[in-house]
């Protein structure tokens, strides 16, 4: 009886955790439908050409440091994962940093591109909505890496119980996939 | 053992981000070197990096694993 219970509890657990991942991954689907509109807009707009002002050496840097972003949340969720606590807050500290610093990066690139791209011209027009939108992602994704972090460091998460560190790694790793088709689009293609 | 997944996980995410650094240079240098059909280049290495990230970071093969959790 108690053995039969507690499967259900745990059968019951294990079908939440899938409906949450699989909930997760629909609205990720739907970012992707958002993204691809304003990146499609690029090409229907400016074509394939880009301007020669663009700062080449700061979009190789701050993509780089996203990318490294993705690995310290992820070592962060592995570390949930087996309950290490000291690892997970130190890693999530490692990527809100990272974060912290892809955002300078982006802002400096917005002053030269004030100057050199305006709203106005072609390229602005998808430049500012594609790298601004791309940001607003990346401050929402520091929220909530933010508040996980808070949580985990109050002894919120086990190795038993970690869904929202994964869901908010999860929604990380889909800003850094956004970016790895945003740089080319931006930075690459001419 | 416990200790010792972790370690594994943790040698897996670095092979993945030398992985992912390196397509991104070769994609810098595709692009400014190829004057010709970059553009299919750069959109190969794009999806590269896109799977490596869905695979080994975001762990997409767990929708299909509902009875192993």
């Amino acid at each position: 009886m108690v053995v039969e219970t507690i499967a259900q509890h745990h059968g019951a657990a294990a079908s939440r955790l899938q409906i949450h991942r699989l909930g997760l991954w629909l609205f990720i689907l739907s970012e992707c439908f958002l993204f691809g509109a304003i990146i499609s807009a690029r090409y229907f707009l400016a074509g394939v050409s880009r301007p020669h002002e663009l700062n080449q050496g700061l979009g190789l840097a701050i993509t780089m440091v996203l990318l490294l972003s993705s690995l310290t949340a992820y070592r962060s969720e592995v570390a949930a994962a087996h309950g290490n606590t000291r690892q997970f807050i130190r890693n999530s500290l490692a990527t809100i940093i990272l974060g912290g610093l892809f955002l300078v990066g982006v802002t400096v690139e917005w002053g030269e591109a004030f100057e050199f791209f305006p709203p106005q011209s072609a390229f602005g027009t998808i430049f500012f909505p594609l790298t601004g939108l791309h940001a607003f992602h990346v401050i929402s994704g520091l929220l909530l890496l933010g508040f996980i972090a808070v949580k985990g460091r109050n002894g919120k998460y086990s190795e038993h119980d970690y869904w929202p560190v994964e869901g908010a790694v999860k929604y990380w790793h889909f800003v850094d996939i956004a970016w790895v088709v945003i740089y080319p689009t931006i930075y690459l293609v001419s | 053992m416990q200790h010792g997944r972790q370690t594994a996980a943790f040698r897996r995410g670095s092979v993945v981000i030398i992985s992912l650094v390196v397509a991104t240079v070769l994609e810098y240098m595709a692009a400014v070197t190829i004057t010709q059909g970059a553009f299919m280049i750069l959109v190969v290495f794009a999806a590269i990096k896109a799977w490596l990230i869905l695979q080994y970071f975001m762990h997409l093969s767990q929708l299909w694993q509902i009875h192993e959790e």
